[in-house]
C-alpha cells in the first residue's frame, strides 16, 4: 500500500488505549523529521465478543491490540517509515509482523506498564514482556542519549539509534502520543 | 458507544496531508512546506477518503464490513475545548486507584512544557480540527534552526502565539507590557515560514514605526521589512510593487493612500494575507475616516493588538470587530452577552495573572491641597466659569464645558498669574530623591505648556523630552539619552506621544502630573516602565488636587475602569456606565440649563 518514499524521512507512532467499556482504540501517526504530521489513522472502539473473551482470556488485550488494531492501522499507511514507536506494551507482539523496528518507549513509563504493574518503579524486561504476551528472550533494552526503550533482539541498537537521531533533533519522542490521544478523542466526539 | 467487534473489520478514520486545503501562498522556505496550512473557510475541502478494511478473524464468524463512521456531521462543541495538560495525562493514564499523581510527575511536567496550537472555534469539520490537533507543538516549531529567538518566550507568550497562529480574526488584548509586539512578530514569522502568509501589512501609529522596525529586526531578523513612506509615487510603488513580506504603514497614511489599495485590481492581485492593526483603539469610531480606510484594505485574515479594546464604551469593541469580521458583533448587547460572543476571539492577560515574577507596582495618589494664590485663582476661575456657562443658557455646548474643564485643570498644575504650583512642590521633592539615588523617572502631562514649565524648573536633572513638539527623528535620541546618560534623571512626556509602544522599563518612577480623561491611556503610560524587563518595583504617583475638578474626573475614571473589567474579565453583576459622556462633562459643574447640546 505504501507509495515510494524515503523511509528514513518518516517515523510512525502507534498507540492504543482502553476505553471505559473494555474496548480498545488505536491511533497511528506518521511524522516527518520536523515533527509535522503526514498521515493519521485511528479506529473506532474495538470490542471482543463473548467467544473471544473466553478463547483469549488474559491474552485478550494483546490479541485485540497487536493482532486486530495494529495491523489494520499499519496497512493503511501510504508513507514508508523508518521505525514504529509505541507507548503500549500490548503491541509488542505486533513486532514480527512489521517490516521495520518496533520500539517501546520506557521513559517516562508508559501508562500500560504503570497500570499493569502498580507501584513498580523500574519494571524488568520480563515483566513488560508478560504484559505484551511475548517472549522476553526476543527483546532487548537500550538507552540512547537519555531515552530508554525496548526493541527486538535481532534489531541492531546502533542502527536503530541512527534511524532515530535525525528525528530527535526536533521531536520529543513521547510528545506525539499526546497528539494521538487528543486526535482519537476528537474523532470519537459525537460517536 | 458504537464500535467494532473483533473479528469484524476495524473501522478506520484516516487523515492525511492530501486532505488538507491548499496553502494560501507559495512557501518562502521549503523546510516548512510539510506543515499543512491553516484551512481557509472560503476554501472547500476535498472529500475525505474513507476506507474500509477487512481483517482476518481468528474466530469462526465470517468477516463483514462495519459501516465507517461519518465524522463530517459529528456534533462539536461550540467553543474550542481547552484541555489542561494535567487533565489529559490523568485521563489517559490514571489507574483506578489514583496512584497516577505520585508516579507520573515527570510526565506532567513534560506536558506542561508543551504549547499546542489552539483549535479555532470556527473549525467545525473534523479534518480542520485534526489539522490543529495533530500539528507539532509550538516548542517544536520554534526549535527549528531558522527560528531562533533572542530570548525564550514566557509560557503565556507561547499561548498567545498559538492563539494568533490559529486565528483568522482576533484581538490580542494583553495588558501593556506583556509583549504583544513580540507575540505578533513571532507568529508572523511562523506563518511566513510555513507559507500560509506571504504579504503582511502592519498598521500602527506613526511614532511607533521605529519601535516596530526595531522589534522586527530583533525577533525576525531574516524577514524583509519595508516602511511605506515618502513621496506619493514611492508610496504607490511600495503598496503595489514591493515584494517584501512585511510592510509597515501608519494610520494617517492609510487615509491618504486609500486610492492606492482600495481598487479592484489591488483587491484581485495584491490582497494581503494578513493585516495587523496595532493600537487598534484608533478605529474605535466606525464612522471615522481611519476606520473606513483600514476596513478598505483587501485582506484574508486580520488581528488587532491593543491593551485597551474598550476605552470609553463597549461600542469601541464593536467597531474593532466590525473591522475584523463585519457583522460578527452587534451593537447594543449587554456586556455579558458580548463577552460570550467574542470570548473565543479575544485573548487578554494581565500582569498579575501571568507574570508572577514581575516586580510589584505601587500606585499612590498624591492628594494636594491648593493654597495661596493658586487656590484663589482656581476659585475665581471656577466661579466665573460656571456663571458664564449658566449665562449661555440653552446655547451652552459641551465644548464650552470642556474648555472650562481644561482651564481648571491647567490651574491645578500652575497658577497662570504667579506660576505657583502645589503639585510641583511635591514633585520637586520626589524628583530630587530619585536623582540622588541614581534612578529614573517619567513625568506625564497632557499639555506641552506644562512640560515646558517643568523642563525649566527641573533643568538641574537634565530632563529629556518626548512629546508632539519634538521632531520624530529626535525622539529616539531623547529616549537614548534618558536611558544612557546618568545625569538625565527625568523624561517629560505627553500622554499622546509617549503613552504607547515605548519600552522604558529602566525607569523606576512614574509621575502623572495631571490626569488623562481615560484610565486606559493612563495605564498605558504607567506601563512604559512597568513591563517585562523591569528590574525593580515601579512606583506610580498620581497627582490629585482636592476639592477641584480633578477629584470629580477621578471618580469618572474609576467608573470607566469598571466597564472595561465587566466585558473583558468576566466580572458579573456590574452594569456598564458609559465613559466621559456629555452628561459627565456637564456634571462636572454646577450649571442649570434646560437643554444641553
Amino acid at each position: 500500500m505504501s507509495t515510494p518514499s524515503d523511509p528514513s524521512e518518516y517515523l510512525g507512532f502507534l498507540s492504543v488505549s482502553e476505553t471505559s467499556s473494555r474496548g480498545f482504540l488505536g491511533g497511528f501517526l506518521i511524522l516527518n523529521r520536523s515533527g509535522h504530521p503526514i498521515e493519521f489513522h485511528c479506529t473506532v472502539p474495538v470490542h471482543a465478543n463473548r467467544a473471544q473473551e473466553i478463547l483469549y482470556g488474559e491474552t485478550l488485550g494483546s490479541f485485540l491490540c497487536a493482532q486486530q488494531i495494529a495491523p489494520s492501522l499499519y496497512k493503511h499507511k501510504k508513507t514508508s517509515v523508518a521505525a514504529v514507536i509505541t507507548d503500549a506494551p500490548l503491541l509488542l507482539s505486533f513486532a514480527p509482523a512489521l517490516d521495520v523496528p518496533l520500539i517501546l518507549l520506557l521513559d517516562p513509563m508508559p501508562a500500560g506498564i504503570r497500570t499493569a504493574l502498580p507501584g513498580v518503579i523500574s519494571p524488568r524486561l520480563d515483566e513488560i514482556c508478560a504484559i505484551g504476551r511475548t517472549d522476553p528472550a526476543l527483546w532487548q533494552e537500550s538507552e540512547d542519549e537519555g531515552i530508554r526503550y525496548m526493541l527486538r533482539a535481532e534489531n541492531s541498537k546502533p542502527s536503530v539509534s541512527q534511524k532515530l537521531r535525525p528525528f530527535r533533533k526536533l521531536i520529543d519522542l513521547t510528545e506525539p502520543f499526546d497528539r494521538i490521544y487528543l486526535a482519537v478523542k476528537e474523532s470519537q466526539k459525537g460517536a | 458507544m458504537d464500535g467494532s467487534s473483533a473479528g469484524e473489520s476495524v473501522s478506520i478514520f484516516t487523515w492525511n496531508r492530501a486532505g488538507a486545503p491548499p496553502r494560501v501562498t507559495a512557501p518562502l522556505d521549503s523546510d516548512f512546506a510539510a506543515f499543512p496550512p491553516i484551512p481557509i473557510r472560503s476554501i472547500r475541502h476535498p472529500e475525505r477518503e474513507t476506507e474500509k478494511r477487512s481483517i482476518r478473524s481468528l474466530q469462526m464468524e465470517s468477516p463483514h464490513d462495519v459501516t465507517v463512521r461519518e465524522f463530517f456531521f459529528a456534533p462539536l462543541p461550540t467553543r474550542a475545548e481547552k484541555i489542561e495538560p494535567s487533565e489529559r495525562a490523568s485521563k489517559r493514564t490514571a489507574p483506578p486507584d489514583g496512584s497516577f499523581a505520585e508516579t507520573n510527575r515527570s510526565e506532567l511536567e513534560r506536558l506542561e512544557k508543551v504549547t499546542r496550537l489552539k483549535v479555532p472555534a470556527d473549525a467545525i469539520k473534523i479534518e480542520d480540527r485534526l489539522h490543529y490537533i495533530l500539528a507539532p507543538p509550538l516548542e517544536t516549531l520554534l526549535k527549528s534552526e531558522s527560528l531562533e529567538l533572542p530570548f525564550a518566550p514566557f509560557a503565556y507568550q507561547k499561548q498567545g502565539i498559538s492563539f494568533l497562529y490559529s486565528s483568522h480574526f482576533a484581538i490580542l488584548a494583553d495588558q501593556m507590557g506583556l509583549g504583544k509586539t513580540m507575540q505578533a512578530i513571532v507568529t508572523v514569522r511562523l506563518l511566513l515560514k510555513s507559507g500560509e502568509c506571504r504579504r503582511v501589512l502592519l498598521v500602527c501609529p506613526k511614532p511607533l514605526v521605529p519601535n516596530w522596525k526595531r522589534e522586527l529586526a530583533l525577533w525576525a531578523p531574516e524577514i524583509g521589512v519595508e516602511v511605506i513612506e515618502g513621496k506619493s509615487s514611492r508610496r504607490k510603488w511600495l503598496w503595489e510593487l514591493s515584494d517584501v513580506p512585511v510592510r509597515i504603514a501608519n494610520y494617517e497614511l492609510l487615509q491618504r493612500d486609500r486610492e492606492f489599495f482600495d481598487t479592484p485590481e489591488f483587491r484581485r492581485e495584491r490582497s494581503f494575507d494578513l493585516v495587523i492593526l496595532d493600537e487598534s483603539q484608533r478605529i474605535k469610531n466606525r464612522h471615522s475616516t481611519t476606520f473606513e480606510a483600514a476596513s478598505a484594505i483587501p485582506r484574508v485574515r486580520n488581528w488587532a493588538l491593543t491593551g485597551t479594546p474598550i476605552e470609553n464604551s463597549s461600542e469601541d469593541l464593536v467597531s474593532i470587530f466590525e473591522f475584523l469580521s463585519p457583522g460578527y458583533l452587534k451593537s447594543g448587547l449587554a456586556p455579558r452577552h458580548m463577552r460570550d460572543i467574542v470570548g473565543e476571539h479575544i485573548l487578554r492577560r494581565q500582569k498579575k495573572d501571568v507574570l508572577k515574577d514581575l516586580p510589584p507596582i505601587l500606585i499612590r495618589d498624591a492628594l494636594i491641597d491648593l493654597d495661596g494664590e493658586q487656590s484663589e485663582s482656581y476659585r475665581l476661575a471656577a466661579e466665573e466659569g460656571e456663571i458664564r456657562l449658566n449665562q449661555l443658557g440653552d446655547s451652552v455646548t459641551m465644548t464650552h464645558a470642556f474648555e472650562l474643564a481644561l482651564r481648571l485643570k491647567q490651574i491645578c498644575n500652575f497658577d497662570p498669574a504667579t506660576g505657583q504650583s502645589a503639585k510641583f512642590e511635591r514633585l520637586a521633592a520626589d524628583i530630587d530623591e530619585v536623582a540622588q539615588n541614581g534612578q529614573k523617572a517619567i513625568i506625564f502631562s497632557q499639555w506641552v505648556a506644562t512640560i515646558n514649565r517643568l523642563r525649566l524648573l527641573l533643568k538641574e536633572y537634565h530632563p529629556a523630552e518626548y512629546h508632539g513638539k519634538i521632531a520624530s527623528a529626535k525622539r529616539e535620541d531623547e529616549i537614548r539619552r534618558f536611558r544612557d546618560d546618568p545625569d538625565c534623571s527625568v523624561i517629560l512626556m505627553s500622554y499622546g506621544a509617549g503613552s504607547v509602544g515605548l519600552n522604558l522599563q529602566f525607569a523606576e518612577y512614574v509621575f502623572l502630573f495631571d490626569r488623562w480623561w481615560n484610565p486606559a491611556v493612563e495605564d498605558q503610560a504607567i506601563n512604559r516602565a512597568h513591563r517585562i524587563g523591569a528590574a525593580g518595583p515601579v512606583t506610580v504617583t498620581r497627582f490629585l488636587c482636592l476639592n477641584t475638578i480633578e477629584e470629580k474626573i477621578d471618580k469618572i475614571l474609576e467608573e470607566k475602569r469598571l466597564l472595561a473589567e465587566t466585558v473583558l474579565s468576566g466580572a458579573r453583576g456590574i452594569e456598564p456606565s458609559l465613559g466621559l459622556t456629555q452628561e459627565d462633562i456637564f456634571g462636572l459643574f454646577n450649571i442649570k440649563v434646560a437643554k444641553r447640546k
